[in-house]
């Protein structure tokens, strides 16, 4: 620690800091457009030209490191007059076409003209124009504008993992351009945009739609994986219209991945469930709310609460409901006397289900050392838990996969064991042994067949060799007849070479769920039993059988049943929800209602709703409290939903306890993972056009080896399932990765 | 004492009073200055701030380039603008609203407009019948900007000098 | 002129024999009436135009010029809208005072008139206490304004009418003393006396000997008609319209009908009793008396009343409202001594016997 005069000021400065870090630090104002703080430094932009005493040039802020007695003018005549030579200098090339571009009022170029720069061009040559490249369907390019600061181009190489934009040709002809023709296609990429200090690189969906200062920003939280980022919903009259970053550096530090970032574009999607509809006699009729509250109501007494013989009511919920609608659905069912209340949809055999509890923090995982990663391919489907790990694997720490089938990882993986998932749980028990006979611990009986090899015993010495490890288990194995095994083994395993576990097997607002006791206790029947046995009736909470269940085609026939009687709240039209319901209430999606979201760590979350629902859609927990009332329950005197959020909370269980009995099975036959293309795993995402238009959120694929296809009479131009079969040799045997989009789910089985 | 004397005087004979009723009376004669509107009007400034219009280039094509800076500065917030992009992928308006009870005529639209697209015309004598007539939409300023595109130009040139 | 009318009452009689004489005397009367009060009207509908043209004309502009020629027809279209336009009853007001109010204001403003004589031997009735009546049937219009203003159930009428109530009481004392000394002069209650007192030129007129008391009357009258710049039953800028605010329609042209009616009748008695009645001025003079002689009297009191009426608006486009305890204060701090003390004088002066009036 030193001390630095800037401008006059005597301020501190840490050793090795660049003088930039400062002056943002002690707020002095230095313009510039190439350095970000969470980007290296290239100094390449000029713009932060400081006047350092002794030396003859001005100097980059950005690159200049400090040193003691160091005394800088950021606002004297050299100063000023460096950062207004290199500001027309930018200007040169840079069309003035502020009035059509989209980033005009939210421009740093625009903000650091008004400054820095003269009223009149004294360049009277022609103006560098480079032609648009169509870089896929969320980003615009408008590389004219562009003025090479290089930030996209950081940001490809240093967060997304791949460089995908760069700089081609020198001087006057630099362009910065796409490597490859498909364009971007990273799960970060939106976040150039917001990177991109002029308007070269703005949002396609949103292009032209609307100025920075027409919009509010209401913070919010973005739900569609289990680690809540943090952002801004940007509304105007009513309607959410763009989705920005906001800065948390302890969940998404400045980024945001383009699943939270685009889904907005579905809010507005003419599949939007408008007014409450009743099937009267097979035909559907839209109706008002009362009616359709009080005809539900009534059936739910008809059919269920004074039909003391027969009363079996259930409650699905999909996972990306809201903690207060989790626990009001909850607890009008406790009251009406049911216990039948499950999110659990995907999963083919709940008796044997991952139980792991995470404990670590997200941003903790940069720090790790050794990470083991199970069953998860974290850049689609948890990218913000990825870019942590890629931080971790950059500040040095080997990262291993053991998974069915191999990814195309952004972060160099030391070694990748391609199993299944019998083979996974041998792998793990084996190396569970090596860890007990290294620590020389007894050795439990469901060990004792398997022989300890020389790499197990190598996997065991990382784990036990780091000072922090930590296990991360993903979603590929939910479905698994090893599931429970895998998480009991990986528990276990963490116990005793203390490392930390992650449990991503949990996505969206399940653990939510899971902690309001929405899952049946002993009395209550889950899922699939619900499914199995008849129910009188169900309320389905935001369900799409078609995509949640596992098996969606026996789900939809149970729910088809006549003598069922289901209210569905859904937000978006289903096909089948015609089908199978008797009313159907529309509730409010994502970023219209308040609530609350727990992510992976345990961080509950609560929000606002950025814009008032439409006319005749109504907030879930609003709908679940108006059905308490008509129903005459009491403790559903809720005025707004914190009171829900307070309430809910007193009751939350931290840390369920379960049993941890092994019992390893060897699976027969071929394995299906059934894992959604990470841009359909709810609603919202799927009635998003643009990242459904990504090669993401197309996806749709049934990777298998070889010799599975054969084993399966398959070839490359078959079918399976519905979907394409790709043969593949990164899949292990018996193993059948299915990565599907919504467009082709049809024949979904597990 | 004289004075006071001088103005009980004053009072009782209503001199003030006599006085200002000459004044009005030699008016009544005087010549008038009414201008019979209809028939004959004042000449007008270039830079009247009448009734809006939106003007085009001279091939056909709209100025209005949807920036919005019209609506941003727009004190009243009188203009309302939906943008979009049209099927040749150019920036355009899909909705151009001028709500003539909340505007003040200030001219700042004209100001701002970096196309010179929005104007305000010399026109001051308009009216209309129903309540959705004060907003004026598009389509209304396009073929305002039309009807009177000699006006425009000619008040726009007339006043270049200055600008 | 009387003759004119004798031979048209005797044509009724003739035409109609079989009628029995009551019946018949109502029917003229009927007819005298009609024949009094639709002349009024158009006179009070052209004071109206007047009023706008000559206000216009003293403020540089040339006043309403759009329907028909000069705008004469004008009158004729603020009728048609006034007939036209909807009657507002506020919600609480109440509604019998509230449509007798404006009643009350017209009915006596017309009455007064069936005692003003117009020419020789031409009026409707020959009162022997005309004068008396006149001062007495103007008073009633007071109720027509206080009423109003109470029926209103609306702050402003409210005050309007307090403010004018008390005021109009106020200078009928003043007017009061000023017919006292006419009366004085003239020895009569009669105004058919009253203008005979007068007769032969312009240096018979009373107004020579009662100039101080004519000053007086003519600015009670301004007062007493509610008329610029005592209207402070208006007043724009403190109490809107006054009494007149919750008034709509007709029954606001009622109000307004009484206030121009008014103003003709203190014009007329302004005349009858200052200068003259319908005495040419030039009675006994004698080259100029013959060559006037074919002007029928009726003419002349025209004449004189018309420029009475233009002084109203001559007066109205001149000055500015006066403050409410300033007309206060003339009338009784300045008006009331002077019309006494006047009295007086004139008192000595009709023991004295002087000049040709007393």
């Amino acid at each position: 620690m030193f001390e630095i005069e800037i401008d006059g000021k005597i301020v501190n400065a840490n050793p090795g800091e660049n003088l930039i870090t400062v002056t943002d630090r002690e707020g002095i104002s230095v313009p510039r457009f190439c350095y970000h703080n969470k980007l290296s430094v290239s100094a390449n932009c000029r713009m932060c030209l400081v006047d350092v005493e002794g030396a003859t040039k001005p100097q980059p802020a950005c690159s200049t490191p400090v040193s003691n007695g160091m005394r800088v003018s950021t606002k004297n005549d050299k100063a000023k007059s460096s950062q207004k030579a290199v500001m027309e200098f930018l200007l040169i090339n840079h069309p003035l076409d502020c009035p059509i571009c989209d980033q005009g009022g939210e421009c740093e170029l625009q903000d650091v003209a008004m400054s820095y720069s003269s009223d009149v061009s004294r360049f009277n040559e022609g103006k560098r124009v480079i032609a648009d490249s169509d870089i896929g369907p969320l980003i615009q390019t408008d590389m004219t504008r562009c003025i090479h600061c290089t930030r996209c181009v950081r940001f490809g190489a240093e967060i997304a993992g791949i460089m995908e934009m760069g700089g081609t040709g020198r001087g006057d002809s630099l362009k910065i351009e796409p490597f490859l023709q498909e364009g971007i296609q990273s799960e970060l990429s939106g976040n150039m945009i917001d990177l991109c200090p002029v308007g070269a690189l703005t949002s396609k969906p949103f292009r032209y739609e609307l100025r920075s200062w027409q919009m509010n920003a209401v913070e919010g939280i973005a739900r569609h994986d289990s680690v809540g980022s943090n952002i801004h919903i940007q509304t105007y009259k009513g309607k959410v219209k763009r989705v920005v970053a906001r800065n948390n550096d302890n969940i998404n530090e400045t980024w945001i991945s383009d699943r939270d970032r685009f889904s907005c574009d579905g809010l507005n999607h003419e599949n939007r469930l408008q007014k409450p509809q009743i099937k009267y006699d097979g035909v559907w009729k839209e109706t008002e709310w009362d009616t359709a509250l009080v005809y539900s109501t009534k059936a739910l007494l008809r059919e269920v609460i004074d039909n003391k013989e027969e009363s079996k009511l259930g409650a699905l919920a999909s996972n990306n409901a809201t903690l207060e609608e989790y626990y009001l659905l909850r607890k009008l069912l406790k009251q009406v006397g049911s216990d039948n209340t499950d999110y659990r949809l995907n999963i083919k055999d709940l008796s044997n289900t991952i139980n792991l509890d995470s404990n670590i923090k997200i941003k903790d995982i940069e720090n790790i050392d050794y990470a083991l990663l199970v069953g998860s391919y974290t850049r689609l489907e948890q990218p913000m838990i990825n870019h942590r790990l890629r931080k971790s694997s950059l500040n040095g720490a080997t990262i291993d996969v053991i998974n069915s089938m191999s990814f195309n990882y952004n972060l160099p993986i030391n070694s990748e064991y391609i199993l299944n998932s019998s083979q996974i749980a041998n792998l793990l028990a084996r190396t569970l042994k090596a860890i007990l006979l290294s620590k020389e611990q007894e050795i439990p009986g469901y060990l004792d067949k398997f022989k300890v090899s020389d790499a197990d015993t190598q996997l065991a010495n990382k784990l036990l060799s780091s000072d922090k490890s930590a296990i991360i288990l993903g979603e590929h194995l939910i479905n698994s007849d090893n599931s429970s095994n895998i998480a009991n083994l990986i528990s276990i395993i963490a116990e005793k070479t203390s490392s930390s576990t992650l449990n991503l097997s949990e996505t969206g607002n399940s653990i939510a769920a899971k902690s309001t006791g929405f899952v049946p206790n002993e009395n209550g029947l889950d899922a699939n039993e619900m499914l199995a046995s008849k129910m009188n009736a169900y309320i389905l909470l935001d369900v799409y059988p078609k995509y949640d269940f596992h098996n969606s085609v026996s789900a939809i026939n149970a729910l088809r049943d006549e003598k069922t009687f289901v209210i569905a709240l859904n937000s978006f039209k289903d096909s089948d929800v015609f089908d199978y319901a008797d009313v159907i209430l529309p509730i409010s999606s994502y970023y219209e209602t308040s609530g609350t979201h727990t992510n992976v760590e345990g961080e509950m979350q609560s929000f606002s709703a950025a814009v008032g629902s439409p006319k005749d859609i109504k907030p879930a927990w609003k709908v679940l409290k108006v059905l308490a009332d008509l129903l005459d329950l009491s403790g559903f005197n809720y005025t707004d939903s914190s009171k829900v959020t307070s309430e809910a909370k007193q009751q939350i269980k931290q840390n369920i306890e379960h049993d941890r009995e092994i019992n390893l099975i060897n699976t027969k036959g071929v394995e299906i993972i059934w894992q959604p293309s990470p841009y359909s795993t709810d609603a919202l995402l799927r009635h998003s056009n643009s990242l459904q238009a990504t090669k993401i959120g197309q996806l749709n694929t049934a990777s298998m080896s070889a010799s599975t296809a054969k084993s399966l009479k398959l070839s490359d131009t078959d079918n399976y399932l519905g979907v394409p079969v790709v043969i593949s040799e990164v899949v292990a045997d018996k193993c059948v990765f299915i990565s599907s989009s919504n467009e082709t789910i049809s024949e979904k089985i597990s | 004492m004289l004075n006071k004397f001088k103005k009980i005087i004053k009072d009782f004979t209503l001199n003030e009073l006599l006085f200002g009723m000459s004044v009005t009376a030699k008016e009544l004669v005087n010549t008038k200055i009414t201008v019979q509107f209809p028939e004959e009007r004042t000449p007008i400034s270039p830079r009247f701030r009448g009734i809006h219009a939106l003007r085009r280039y001279p091939n056909g094509e709209e100025r209005c380039i949807a920036c919005k800076l019209c609506e941003a500065v727009c004190p009243a917030n009188a203009i309302t603008i939906e943008s979009e992009m049209r099927e040749d992928g150019s920036r355009r308006t899909s909705q151009y609203d001028i709500d003539l009870f909340k505007c003040i005529f200030c001219g700042f639209c004209e100001e701002a407009c970096p196309v010179d697209a929005i104007v305000e015309t010399q026109i001051f004598d308009y009216a209309f019948e129903s309540r959705d007539g004060s907003v004026l939409t598009k389509k209304r300023l396009l073929e305002i900007g039309e009807q009177n595109k000699k006006a425009i130009d000619q008040t726009k040139l007339e006043d270049s000098k200055y600008r | 002129m009387m003759a004119l009318w004798q031979s048209f009452v005797e044509l009724v009689y003739e035409l109609i024999p079989w009628l029995d004489g009551g019946v018949a005397t109502v029917l003229i009367i009927l007819i005298k009436g009609v024949a009094l009060i639709l002349p009024l009207i158009i006179m009070m509908a052209y004071m109206t135009y007047a009023e706008r043209k000559v206000i216009g004309y003293m403020q540089l502009r040339i006043g309403p010029n759009r329907v028909g020629p000069i705008g004469l027809l004008q009158p004729f279209a603020d009728v048609f809208k006034m007939l036209f336009k909807e009657i507002i009853f506020p919600s609480k007001a109440n509604i019998y005072l509230f449509l007798l109010a404006p009643i009350l204001a017209f009915v006596p403003a017309v009455a007064i008139w069936a005692v003003i004589p117009l020419g020789e031997g031409f009026y409707i009735t020959n009162l022997d206490i005309s004068l008396l009546y006149v001062l007495a049937i103007g008073s009633v219009g007071v109720y027509g304004i206080i009423i109003a203003g109470w029926a209103s159930n609306s702050k402003y009428p409210l005050l309007g009418a307090l403010r004018s109530t008390a005021l109009l009481v106020s200078y009928e004392i003043v007017i009061g003393f000023v017919a006292v000394t006419v009366v004085m002069v003239a020895s009569s209650v009669n105004l058919n006396e009253i203008v005979a007192g007068q007769k032969g030129g312009a240096w018979n007129w009373y107004f020579i000997p009662l100039f101080p008391m004519m000053i007086v009357f003519w600015i009670s009258a301004l007062t007493e008609t509610n008329r610029a710049p005592f209207d402070v039953v208006e007043g724009e800028s403190e109490i809107v319209g006054g009494t007149h605010v919750e008034y709509s329609g007709m029954c606001f042209a009622l109000f307004f009908m009484a206030e121009y009616i008014n103003m003709i009748m203190m014009a007329a008695l302004a005349v009858l009793m200052f200068f003259g009645g319908w005495h040419s001025p030039f009675e006994g003079i004698p080259y100029l008396d013959d060559l006037f002689a074919f002007v029928p009297d009726i003419m002349w009191l025209l004449a004189k009343m018309s420029f009475f009426l233009f002084l109203y608006l001559w007066i109205r486009a001149t000055f500015p409202r006066f403050r409410y305890d300033q007309i206060m204060r003339l009338c009784w701090k300045v008006f009331l001594p002077l019309t006494i003390l006047w009295i007086f004088v004139v008192a000595i002066l009709t023991q004295l016997g002087v000049g040709p009036w007393f």
